[in-house]
């Protein structure tokens, strides 16, 4: 199944059996889902309402469909088709009988979380094709010695069940490429240390215990009221038909408190080298020292980044009827990363994916591999598009040939914008949560030209900002002065071709095509290894090449403690720490000035999520998605968000 | 030109007053006004419509897909008053930065090339600057030469793509990876950074869970060497020899969680004492050719026997994870890591502590901050045996520089350190204070004190990074920290001062290194503790450091007192950097200039497999009032398991 063959002779293959099973299953979906969360105050963008009854009449329709298919399936004489299908029904039936159930299977009773999280960067965390690309490259230039230590963490679930660390996502288990899924956090009984993610996860279909914040009080309740809540199914007994539903729900405390996020969120290699380490600035931060706040109260609460308290309403919607309300945590735990795949393929979404080789009916509309090709951006499904298609009746669009199933990949097109703009502004709220820029302020003009300084500040008191992959982050100033005739006389943070800052590690910078910025105000932390001699360097990735032609992860051989790092890397932290500010100084120089004032400055904090040079370093392990890496780093550039804008004037009398 | 006058503006209009008012004051600490643009946010505020866009940059009319910008809302605008900051515009960085015209490829690109005249480098930079360009005159040359030596691709060569500093458009797909090598001599337990379903752990009364496994692995190294000494350096003492050495490194690491483990290392085909100290260690070796002075005493080697003594015994781990029953919301100040037992040392890259066994407890506090100190680690040191003092006051080449130089290992002094390092915006900083308490009244006590900054020095050329170490060492009057005088010093503590500094560059389109180190020690400067078989200098450069297997010494003496030198090198990368070579040139001189020394080597290195590494390097040197050129050739064998 890992095995690269050829990419688009593998999508065509799996197309012409599978699209009409996939149409009828994502409308089934779609309307559960639909529901489902109609029973919930709209806090998430409405999903599409469909009409139950044109629903209904459709999967009638395309049931036929599918007998159809099945049956070309079966008196197949294509090798590899039926090797194929053997292998997605192996796969579709571990589905059914899984030890880690997926979240969707959760998102039935818990329709918000599930939606919340959906578009998270947890359920992202394995889908995203920067980071797999940047573990691959890890791999590869430490021959293979770092073995999972990074996916391990991404995906819990597909390394216990010894998934390979390579490959492409959309041959994984669906609960492996979920991520950061359900089973991840509520399937862990025991406490653990920084261990980077090594935690031991409880296994058991969806019948098995779970592991949350409260206990099982209101389950209790639920499965003694079948009347109201219908018929359960807490046991796998085949002679009991209900829905499914966990037997019990046991308290975890770790659950709720920061040492929890920390057995992730603290990256120690075996080296020693500290990658990430947001819980050990939590744990010398006021709002842990002071204030006595867990992560969960700014990451789990109503504002994203706020210790604003948590929701009460109902944590799950069981037969129609909602429990009765509790503190319900948010799931969407926003952060600086956005998704840059096609929106077909996340967030996740029932209605839109379906698993390979799953022919029932409640499948979503289209394989990943069929999502992958549907070119949205240039039109397919819309109006104008479609009326333009049907024009050309020779247009080849593979397997979405059924303009009517373009169609309906547009509607479902349009609940994924909804929900990736909803996690836009999640994202925004809590980055404006953590950034602070002051006014421009010490603005002067003299012989040498104008000078300004502005601070960032943290506004947190929970951890540094930028913090965690803090080494990848690009936080910066974005500086424009212009003069009254609106020509631009002074830039920084401005964007090279690739779409980085001019910093060292711009390779436009450092193939001398432009000049570095020199004033750039980055909050971008720098790794830093050791030089064979002639101290250390500032590198993309942290591997001291130059210390040794073969590197390699091995169990440290000195104790890393005293020094807090290996001797061949380190981090040199450049972000905010709690209650900390950061000036940043300009100096337009004379000669770049034209005439008297007034001249305009505009200042911006912006915001993304990894620079495109880490994009580019790690190009040569392919990207998945069929994505070329100039298509991840627009959208990465893209993506970027201004967190913060001040603007001001200087006016030069001349004499 | 003028005076200057400073407006603050901001939007009159009603509505907008709160939101740009946010804007403006945007340091401010998180409260109700964030939560009132927030609001506003969601209300969704019209902006003025009597403004002009962001001048020098052009709207673009698809991002994101047309559907996807029907969610995100109209871009910024600008009034002659300033910004107007309207409900939704921190959503459209796409529609305001993106390059207008001529490459359709590319969102985004490069506006200053043509914009505006550029700033011109101070005098200072500009012979700075000059000056580092000579350095970089014979890299070409050496590139080239190189690539005759190696047969390997120089990988600054891919720079002379005109396309390469640009991602590609050319979707791959997902290459293959390699797979994990275990570890050959054994992963009991869970395996290393192995796929596999984790295991319940054992539940401790302290509330930690630890999940035991054994990890064991080693290093080998097999060297060939030929020396031809004609001048003597400070360990060398003209001594003539070709040997075949080799040495085994064996670890075991208990692991218990990601914090905690034990660790124990031997090495059983060397040993770290017997007299001579002649490099501090004996061999397991064969000589097919010796030669030494008159009184330095015969070469030994080991006779292949086992050696059991162990290089390596801690435990290491974090007061916090250990017990986190003391602290189970991780409120507390408790988050403390330690390391007990024999362990490796280094402190200022060596300069001052540079130990490969010593018996010690540290302390370590890390991730402060406050006052500009982005990252703050603080270590206390304590150690208790096998403190090792070096004398850096022997002449070289005289039978005391192998006899003398070494007090050995020191069974009864006592160590103590407080060491630091701390992240700047600009900089890293250290700063360490040690005292050695030493009974011994022919050794003293001992307090040496160092600084050091690291820092890249961002110039209009190139960058620069750049390392400066400032050490001073204060021999002591017995139990007390009072100064002595400079007739109280002794061979193993003396007083005097170190000025070391390290500066290099990348030159553009590759991915080579250039360095150049120099170090100016005054008078008697004496590390706290260090391991007998190598100096403090080697940090300087190839020619000042020791092979650390068998007899072969640095070239170039490490004495550290009264004497100034220097190394500028060149590290070349080939066919991705598994190939790589090293052309260095140094020199040293001692007080009174009469043994001026200077050197040249190169060194080749490369990568073999996932296990195996090959080297060879050699070197040849002259010494002023000496006849005749010292050579050298060593060839290396290195395996991983």
């Amino acid at each position: 199944m890992f095995a690269h063959e050829g990419f688009i002779t593998t999508l065509f293959r799996q197309f012409r059996t599978q699209i009409t099973v996939g149409l009828a299953g994502g409308i089934i979906a779609f309307s559960l889902v639909d529901a489902a969360m109609a029973q919930e105050p709209q806090l998430l963008p409405d999903v599409n309402a469909v009409d139950s009854q044109e629903s209904n009449d459709r999967v009638a329709i395309d049931a036929t469909e599918v007998s159809e298919t099945t049956d070309r399936m079966v008196v197949s004489t294509d090798v590899n088709e039926v090797v194929g299908h053997a292998v997605y029904s192996a796969h579709a039936a571990c589905f059914d009988d899984d030890p880690f159930p997926a979240a969707q299977k959760c998102g039935v009773c818990h329709p918000k979380h599930y939606k919340e999280w959906s578009v998270s960067p947890h359920s992202y965390a394995q889908m995203s094709p920067v980071f797999n690309a940047f573990q691959n490259a890890e791999n590869e230039l430490l021959h293979g010695t770092l073995g999972d230590f990074c996916i391990r963490c991404h995906t819990p679930v597909g390394m216990a069940l010894q998934e390979p660390r390579g490959g492409t996502n959309m041959d994984r288990y669906i609960t492996s490429r979920e991520g950061i899924t359900c089973v991840v956090c509520h399937r862990i009984s025991q406490p653990n240390s920084r261990g980077s993610g090594r935690a031991s996860l409880v296994a058991g279909g969806t019948h098995q215990v779970v592991y949350g914040s409260l206990g099982s009080e209101i389950l209790e309740e639920v499965l003694a009221n079948p009347d109201e809540y219908g018929v359960l199914k807490s046991q796998p007994d085949p002679t009991v038909r209900g829905r499914d539903i966990h037997s019990t729900s046991y308290r975890f405390f770790q659950l709720t408190t920061s040492g929890f996020c920390g057995q992730c969120h603290d990256v120690l290699f075996p080296l020693g080298f500290r990658l990430e380490d947001a819980f050990s600035e939590y744990k010398s931060s006021p709002a842990a020292r002071q204030c006595g706040q867990q992560c969960q109260d700014c990451h789990m609460g109503t504002i994203q980044g706020r210790p604003s308290g948590y929701f009460f309403e109902p944590t799950a919607v069981v037969g129609n009827k909602s429990t009765r309300p509790r503190k319900r945590t948010s799931h969407v735990w926003a952060g600086p990363d956005f998704s840059v795949v096609h929106p077909g393929i996340f967030p996740h979404n029932p209605a839109a994916q379906r698993e390979e080789g799953d022919h029932s009916i409640d499948g979503g509309l289209a394989t990943l591999r069929e999502w992958i090709v549907f070119d949205w951006k240039g039109g397919w499904g819309t109006k104008e598009y479609e009326a333009e298609a049907a024009k050309h009746k020779d247009w080849d669009f593979g397997p979405w040939q059924d303009p009517a199933r373009r169609i309906k990949a547009r509607d479902i097109l349009h609940d994924q914008f909804a929900t990736l703009a909803w996690y836009k502004r999640k994202r925004i709220e809590v980055l404006r949560e953590g950034f602070g820029l002051s006014q421009i302020h010490d603005i002067h003009a003299d012989e040498k030209g104008i000078h300004f300084k502005v601070d960032m500040t943290n506004l947190t008191l929970g951890h540094g900002v930028p913090t965690g992959f803090d080494g990848e982050r690009p936080i910066y100033l974005q500086v424009v002065v212009w003069d009254r005739n609106e020509h631009v006389v002074f830039r920084s943070g401005d964007l090279d071709p690739n779409g980085d800052y001019r910093d060292d590690h711009s390779f436009f910078v450092h193939n001398g095509e432009i000049p570095r910025d020199r004033q750039l105000a980055s909050l971008q932390s720098k790794f830093i290894t050791r030089n064979i001699r002639g101290n250390e360097r500032e590198q993309i990735l942290p591997i001291p090449y130059s210390l040794n032609p073969l590197n390699f992860d091995r169990p440290a051989t000195r104790p890393f403690t005293p020094l807090g790092r290996p001797l061949g890397a380190r981090k040199h932290k450049q972000l905010i720490m709690p209650c900390g500010e950061r000036e940043a100084k300009y100096h337009v120089p004379a000669e770049q000035l034209t005439g008297c004032g007034p001249y305009y400055i505009n200042i911006r904090l912006m915001a993304g999520m990894v620079p495109n040079n880490l994009v580019k370093t790690i190009e040569f392990t392919g990207f998945d998605y069929g994505m070329s890496s100039r298509e991840v780093s627009d959208a990465i550039t893209q993506g970027q968000v201004i967190v913060r804008e001040v603007c001001g004037v200087v006016d030069c009398h001349c004499e | 030109m003028a005076n200057t006058i400073l407006r603050r503006i901001f939007p009159r209009t009603k509505n907008l007053v709160r939101a740009a008012a946010i804007a403006f004051l945007g340091g401010a600490v998180a409260s109700s006004p964030i939560v009132s643009f927030a609001q506003d946010l969601e209300e969704g505020i019209s902006p003025e419509s009597s403004v002009q866009p962001v001048p020098g940059v052009e709207l673009i009319s698809e991002s994101f897909g047309n559907e996807y910008e029907e969610y995100d809302m109209v871009s910024a605008q600008m009034t002659e008053d300033g910004m107007i900051v309207s409900s939704d515009d921190i959503l459209n960085l796409e529609k305001v930065f993106h390059h207008p015209d001529d490459d359709p490829g590319y969102s985004h690109s490069y506006f200053q090339e043509h914009e505006f005249e550029h700033e011109h480098a101070p005098l200072g930079w500009q012979i700075w600057e000059h000056m580092m360009e000579a350095l970089e005159l014979p890299h070409e040359p050496l590139v080239h030469l190189s690539e005759m030596v190696t047969g390997g691709e120089h990988d600054g060569t891919v720079f002379t793509d005109p396309d390469f500093s640009h991602t590609s458009d050319i979707p791959i797909g997902v290459q293959p990876i390699m797979s994990r090598p275990p570890l050959p001599l054994g992963e009991y337990g869970q395996k290393f950074l192995g796929q596999g379903t984790i295991q319940p752990g054992i539940e401790l009364p302290t509330g930690a869970v630890w999940r035991p496994a054994v990890w064991i692995f080693g290093m080998n190294r097999f060297g060939i060497s030929y020396r031809d000494d004609q001048n003597g350096g400070a360990f060398q003492a003209g001594r003539n020899f070709g040997s075949v050495v080799n040495r085994l490194m064996l670890f075991g690491q208990i692991n218990l969680t990601g914090t905690e483990h034990f660790f124990v290392s031997i090495r059983p085909t060397d040993q770290e004492e017997g007299p001579p100290l002649l490099m501090g260690r004996e061999y397991t070796s064969y000589f097919w050719k010796t030669h030494t002075q008159p009184g330095v005493g015969d070469i030994k080697s080991l006779d292949g026997s086992w050696q059991g003594d162990f290089q390596s015994l801690y435990f290491e781990g974090q007061f916090d994870e250990i017990f986190p029953f003391v602290d189970p919301y991780d409120t507390e100040f408790l988050d403390y890591g330690f390391s007990v037992g024999r362990q490796p040392m280094s402190f200022q890259r060596g300069l001052m502590v540079n130990e490969d066994m010593i018996d010690a407890v540290t302390v370590t506090r890390n991730t402060l901050y406050g006052n500009g100190n982005l990252n703050l680690r603080i270590t206390g040191v304590f150690a208790w045996d096998r403190v090792t003092r070096v004398a850096p006051a022997v002449t070289p080449g005289s039978p005391a520089a192998l006899l003398g130089g070494s007090a050995g290992p020191q069974t009864d002094a006592k160590m103590y350190g407080i060491f630091t390092e701390s992240d700047f915006k600009f900089n890293t900083m250290n700063l360490d204070v040690g005292f050695m308490d030493d009974p011994d009244p022919a050794h003293r006590d001992s307090l040496v004190c160092a600084i050091s900054s690291t820092q890249r020095l961002v110039g209009y050329h190139n960058t620069y990074n750049s390392r400066f170490h400032l050490l001073a060492s204060f021999p002591t009057e017995g139990e007390g920290v009072s100064f002595a005088p400079m007739a109280s010093t002794t061979t193993v503590s003396g007083q005097g001062e170190l000025f070391f500094a390290q500066i290099s560059m990348t030159p553009h389109r590759g991915e080579d290194l250039i360095y150049w180190n120099t170090f100016w020690a005054i008078d008697q400067f004496s590390t706290l503790a260090r391991a007998p078989q190598a100096g403090p200098l080697g940090d300087t450069g190839l020619l000042f450091a020791a092979a650390g297997l068998g007899l072969y010494a640095p070239v170039l003496s490490t004495v550290s007192n009264s004497s100034v030198g220097t190394a500028i090198g060149y590290q070349l990368f080939f066919d991705t950097k598994e190939k790589q070579i090293i052309w260095e040139f140094g020199g040293r001189e001692g007080k009174g200039g009469d043994d001026l020394e200077i050197a040249g080597a190169m060194q080749y290195q490369q990568a073999f497999g996932k296990n195996w590494i090959w080297l060879v390097t050699g070197f040849l040197s002259g010494r002023k009032n000496t006849d005749g050129l010292s050579n050298g050739l060593r060839t290396e064998l290195q395996l991983f398991f």
